[in-house]
């Protein structure tokens, strides 16, 4: 075994590199979701009315030049409660998806890596809390705690901390007795710094694409809430709460209904492609390295 | 006029990346009752070589040009509902895994018969027969229940008799196989080949056999042809390929393998306290009724700078003996001493100055770095964990780590992905001897590489061994690399250690009947090597790692009596060398002697 060797491999070669592409799928939903967090930010200095103010035409006027979308029962403009809503639901629904999430991938990615008895522990809460319906879980705290912004977001936060948990955990367990991982045991490295230093790096990508669906998730759940009466409390303006209000004469003038629920479909939806294309992303940066 | 006839074929995929050429003007042509052997490396091209033979478009297929004529049949220019009638039929394929080209949840018996059905009106009764015949050629136990089983209950090797009796089915003019016996244990592998030979000598079949294994290629094939990067660079008789080979690169391939006998320059004579002595190691997996006793008492010493070959087959204990010395597997029982102190199990209570001496290089090149750090981030990490070290000295250490084992320093700032397999391998190795180790525990670290790769490995890993003084615990299932690399050489079998001694002493001949049956069955790259043939007819079983008596009496050859599976086998010593059977080494001379004279005669 001592001759020399061909230089390199018998690798056949590429015959033109791939650029970088943009493509569509992504852009659109993050241009939508742009949009959606320049309103959150600016919404309330560019409405033409105050949010809260009666009375600011005739109640339950037709869409028309002075009022956009419309006015609702109280008179109040429809279109500046929509833009001034945007903040509340989105600052809610993000810091509560943050909490959730991120705990919830904490405690999967650990219990995923040290398996065992703490695996076993963990997972098996985890599946008492997934028998439980998200909205009924995120009621029933609610009830207990009463109801403000910091609860909902706490209530929210620990109905995601299961799903997350699971998702995370599957990530993380087909890494775990990889090369590197023992390698790292090899040097002395405990669990924690095995977990978040060696293998969350890889499996970031994948719970970003968790944290986008989940988001999307929260800003329904935190309507459903609000409609129910268990969220925002009036007369903060919240685009369940507003579509709640209105529902009563919703066939007469279906405005005050529509453009909330409008305003909360599309951010769903766009939220939902976002994370869809991040997975697809995901899944061609995958192949390309095969 | 010949079988078949291929003349500028072209083949091309899209990709991601742009398009890619696999396949580069390749022509040939193949006559009846050949066999032709494709000997090239992962990467070159074999396998889609292999589907473009049948007119087969794989998925992703940009550029399928050329001509492969079958028995005046243009494959490229015929319609589907014309190939379908060839495939299986006239021309017949066996892969590389039988447990994906097997339907998991159908039997295999009727699987064979699908077959049948699909080319012929046969009746129930006439179906069943075909299948009986089909299973006796591959030498399947008849009248066994193995057509009634599914593949998942069947073992590597029956599964891929399986295959080639599907692939027999309609007794088809040319049989194309894509790697059959990579993936089996060299035992197993032996066993099909023979078969292979077999078949070949009875049906006249015309093969084209493609492997990266130049040692079984020149136990099957009558003509071999050499690819490289797409291109078809040699071709010739068997024996002209082996014995004066004209392209450069097949040279170098056939330089580069270890043959039996071969060895790297002798070590410093090896003296004195041993680096790791680890007394009757156990460990189990499982739990209760499906427990799997993996290492049953092996003990295992290493003397100051020696490299220890660990060899057996798939499932026998020596990679989980080696995760215990390591500690990454903590022993049910056993101890450890390391240069003289007890070596706790747990990995936790392992100071660093045991961590630093103790280093581990593992067997996937794949996933031995971690996907999401550059090469530097990775040896910094490691360096500074174990040695107490300011950025810019870790820093400098890296570079010179890399420089050691022959990569550019520019390797720092590259992703594992932007490296080949052999590449990796070498920054593990790097790694590995960031904290100068006294001990390097390796883990089939060449087995995932490529010929040529392996030897460029091979040789790394023996200069910085000479360098160090390291000891090295090398395992593989691979016996001509364990006798290269190693100073002493150990014999697994289902956890046990079944023969150890100088490897100088397996040169002359294998003493326990499953070394010589592992000696036998390494394929040679020399189609005038001749060997004696031992089989071992039965499949490694994890029954019987329960039974009292002789571990490998299941499957021996030289079987002696109702000791062998009643009472344990003594150790027999015979100066260096020791292993342990009811035959005495005399009586084991006397048997081989006989055989070797008989066949002498025959």
């Amino acid at each position: 075994m001592t001759g020399p060797v061909a230089s390199a491999a018998g690798h056949v070669a590429l015959d033109k590199p791939e650029g970088r592409r943009w493509r569509w799928q992504m852009v659109v939903p993050a241009a939508v979701v742009a949009v959606y967090l320049l309103t959150g930010l600016v919404g309330e200095s560019v409405a033409p009315y105050s949010a809260t103010d009666f009375n600011t035409g005739p109640p339950l006027a037709p869409p028309s030049e002075t009022h956009l979308f419309g006015t609702d029962g109280f008179g109040r403009d429809v279109f500046s409660r929509v833009l001034v809503g945007a903040r509340t639901i989105l600052l809610l629904s993000l810091s509560a998806t943050l909490l959730g999430v991120g705990a919830g991938c904490a405690l999967g990615l650990v219990s995923g890596y040290r398996g065992g008895a703490v695996d076993e522990t963990v997972m098996r809460l985890v599946d008492v809390l997934l028998a439980l319906p998200g909205l009924l879980l995120a009621m029933l705290i609610l009830t207990s705690l009463g109801p403000s912004s910091l609860n909902l977001v706490l209530a929210i936060g620990f109905v995601f901390v299961p799903k997350s948990a699971r998702i995370a955990r599957s990530a993380v367990l087909p890494l775990r007795n990889a090369g590197y991982v023992e390698a790292a045991r090899l040097r002395g490295a405990g669990w924690p710094s095995i977990v978040f230093a060696e293998l969350l790096p890889i499996v970031l990508p994948q719970l970003v694409v968790e944290f986008c669906l989940r988001f999307a998730y929260a800003l329904l759940l935190i309507s459903s809430l609000g409609f129910l009466g268990f969220g925002v409390q009036p007369p903060t303006p919240d685009w369940g709460l507003m579509i709640s209000e209105a529902r009563n004469y919703v066939t007469i003038a279906p405005w005050p209904v529509l453009f909330p629920a409008l305003a909360i479909g599309i951010l769903v939806v766009a939220v939902n492609a976002l994370a869809d294309a991040l997975t697809s992303s995901g899944e061609r940066r995958v192949e390309q390295y095969l | 006029m010949a079988l078949l006839e291929v003349a500028h074929l072209n083949v091309g995929y899209a990709s991601v990346r742009g398009s890619v050429r696999a396949v580069r003007d390749v022509s040939f042509s193949l006559d009846r009752d050949e066999v032709l052997g494709v000997v090239g490396e992962s990467g070159s091209g074999k396998s889609t070589l292999a589907h473009a033979l049948m007119g087969y478009r794989m998925r992703g297929t940009s550029m399928l040009e050329g001509d492969v004529t079958f028995d005046g049949i243009p494959l490229l220019r015929s319609p589907a509902t014309e190939l379908r009638k060839i495939w299986g039929g006239r021309i017949a394929m066996v892969h590389q895994n039988p447990l994906a080209s097997l339907t998991p949840t159908m039997r295999v018996g009727e699987q064979i018969a699908e077959t049948i059905r699909q080319h012929r009106n046969a009746t129930a009764a006439e179906a069943r027969s075909a299948v009986a015949a089909c299973l006796r050629a591959v030498e399947l136990p008849e009248g066994s229940d193995i057509a009634r089983r599914y593949p998942h209950q069947l073992s590597g090797g029956q599964r891929q008799r399986i295959t080639i009796a599907i692939a027999l089915a309609l007794e088809p003019d040319l049989m194309i196989l894509d790697e059959p016996t990579t993936n089996l244990d060299a035992t197993t592998e032996a066993v099909i080949l023979d078969l292979l030979e077999d078949i070949r000598s009875r049906t006249r079949m015309a093969m084209v056999y493609i492997s990266h294994n130049l040692g079984v290629i020149a136990r099957v094939a009558t003509r071999v042809a050499v690819m490289y990067a797409g291109e078809i660079v040699e071709t010739g008789s068997v024996s002209q390929i082996y014995t004066a080979p004209v392209h450069s690169y097949t040279r170098a391939l056939l330089e580069s393998l270890p043959r039996p006998g071969n060895s790297k320059p002798k070590a410093a004579v090896l003296s004195g306290e041993p680096v790791l002595a680890a007394m009757s190691i156990r460990k189990s997996f499982g739990r209760r009724r499906a427990t799997v006793r993996a290492v049953r008492g092996v003990s295992l010493h290493v003397p100051r700078g020696a490299v220890v070959g660990l060899v057996g087959e798939s499932g026998s204990g020596k990679s989980t003996l080696l995760r215990c010395i390591a500690g990454l597997e903590r022993p049910e029982s056993g101890t450890i001493q390391y240069s003289g102190c007890d070596l706790p199990p747990n990995l936790a209570d392992r100071g660093k100055d045991m961590l630093r001496t103790m280093q581990m290089v593992f067997q996937d090149p794949e996933s031995t770095l971690n996907p999401s750090l550059s090469i530097g981030t990775s040896l910094r990490r490691h360096l500074i964990a174990l040695k107490a070290t300011d950025g810019v000295t870790a820093r400098r250490s890296v570079d010179e780590a890399l420089r050691r084992v022959r990569l550019d320093t520019a390797f720092r700032g590259r992703l594992p992905r932007e490296l080949s397999g052999g590449e990796k391998q070498r920054v593990a190795i790097a790694r590995a001897f960031l904290s100068a180790p006294d001990l390097v525990l390796c883990d089939e670290p060449l087995s995932s590489l490529d010929v040529s790769v392996q030897a460029a490995v091979c040789r790394l890993l023996l200069d910085l061994q000479r360098d160090y003084g390291t000891s090295y615990v090398f395992v593989s299932h691979d016996l001509a690399i364990v006798r290269y690399m190693s100073d002493r050489i150990v014999v697994m079998y289902l956890g046990e250690v079944v023969e150890e001694g100088d490897a100088e002493s397996f040169d002359r001949r294998p003493l326990h009947p499953y070394t010589e049956a592992l000696f036998s069955a390494t394929p040679i790259p020399d189609p005038e090597a001749a060997t004696a043939r031992v089989r071992l007819k039965s499949q490694i079983s994890d029954a019987d790692r329960e039974r009292p008596g002789c571990i490998f009496n299941a499957r021996c050859h030289r079987r002696k009596g109702a000791e062998c599976s009643e009472i344990a086998p003594p150790w027999r010593d015979t100066g260096g060398r020791r292993y342990r059977c009811h035959w005495s080494p005399a009586e084991l001379a006397a048997q081989q002697g006989n055989e070797a004279a008989s066949a002498a005669r025959g």
